[in-house]
């Protein structure tokens, strides 16, 4: 294969790292309001949610319900409070199932 | 060993079993993708980033540039800039060499247990980064292997894990906070909307940094303790 994996890597780790990097380079003159705090703290919420919808329907972009019925299974587990790793293994499950089965 | 460093290894301990599933498939597709087992090994030591990772997989199995797929991933990785941001104002009293090496294994997970945790010290972000580092390079490993000996079907499902692992971190964590609910649905309604007329990773990131903005004029402190 000649894509040129090693270049795409180096990229990759290069512009992953400077969002990382700058703000411990500059937070000695870097201060924060509460309202931007509080903003800063709502992103994990807000990220979490964006990453997982409606990327979870592209899941298998030709069945849109693997994506749905797997994400179901986790979710229910998840909202019972139930171990990551177990709403990850249900989800799988799930879906193995339905690639068996429908 | 540290006391507040294993204090951070085995806060990130849970969350590090749902990385597991998503390194292993990492992996899994990797290969499926065209890379070799070191390739993907390498970008895992390099990047760290799981959600950019899976995405370049998918990309280069279309076929895209390398140039499409590095802006993508800076792209998908800014939202860091926003968590690093947050982490390095509770650690301004660490000299920076250390709060540059506590910046390369930063990510969403490691975030979320240093913000939820009570241990706010350099050396607790380092024994988190070392858990999650150490599984997710140890799972991708896995995972290349899987594909040796796994059928397709079982491989082919292991798409769900990197959205699993998410509900399964999002949804305990709003549960009986309807504000922060609202919030989520909020932004999950919006990426959806924006996704019809923009490249889903700019999608992703205009979606989160919007959401939180509207969140700062609803969500209440309590809500986040």
């Amino acid at each position: 294969m000649n894509y040129p994996m090693l270049l795409l890597i180096l990229g990759m780790a290069a512009v992953t790292y400077l969002p990382r990097a700058l703000p411990a380079v500059i937070i000695d003159r870097l201060r924060f309001g509460a309202k931007v705090e509080k903003f800063l703290r709502l992103i994990p919420y807000t990220a979490m949610a964006a990453l997982i919808f409606p990327g979870i329907l592209t899941v298998d972009a030709a069945r849109p319900e693997i994506g749905l019925i797997g994400g179901l299974a986790a979710g229910v587990l998840a909202w019972r409070r139930r171990p990551v790793m177990v709403c990850v293994l249900a989800a799988i499950a799930v879906d193995v199932a339905l690639y068996l089965l429908v | 060993m540290d006391r507040k460093f294993m204090a951070g290894v085995r806060a990130t301990l849970p969350v590090c079993l749902g990385v597991i599933p998503v390194g292993m498939s990492f992996g899994l597709l990797a290969v499926q993708a065209g890379m070799t087992g070191g390739q993907s090994v390498l970008m895992s030591a390099l990047v760290f980033a799981g959600a950019a990772q899976l995405m370049a997989v998918n990309l280069i199995s279309r076929g895209a540039a390398v140039g499409t797929i590095i802006l993508a991933t800076f792209f998908i990785n800014l939202r860091h800039i926003v968590m690093s941001s947050s982490v390095m104002t509770r650690l301004r009293d660490t000299p920076l060499w250390k709060r540059l090496l506590g910046a390369y294994v930063l990510c969403d997970e490691t975030f979320a247990v240093f913000s939820l945790s009570e241990e706010q010290s350099i050396e607790f972000l380092f024994g988190a980064n070392a858990a999650i580092y150490v599984t997710w390079m140890l799972s991708n490993v896995v995972g290349c292997a899987l594909n040796q000996v796994l059928p397709e079907l079982v491989t082919k499902s292991f798409a769900i894990a990197f959205y699993a692992a998410f509900l399964g971190m999002l949804l305990p964590s709003v549960r009986g906070r309807r504000r922060l609910v609202l919030l989520a649905a909020l932004t999950a309604a919006l990426n959806f909307l924006l996704q019809l007329v923009l490249p889903a990773s700019w999608a992703v990131i205009c979606s989160m940094i919007l959401g939180a903005a509207a969140g700062t004029f609803f969500v209440e402190e309590g809500d986040l303790a």
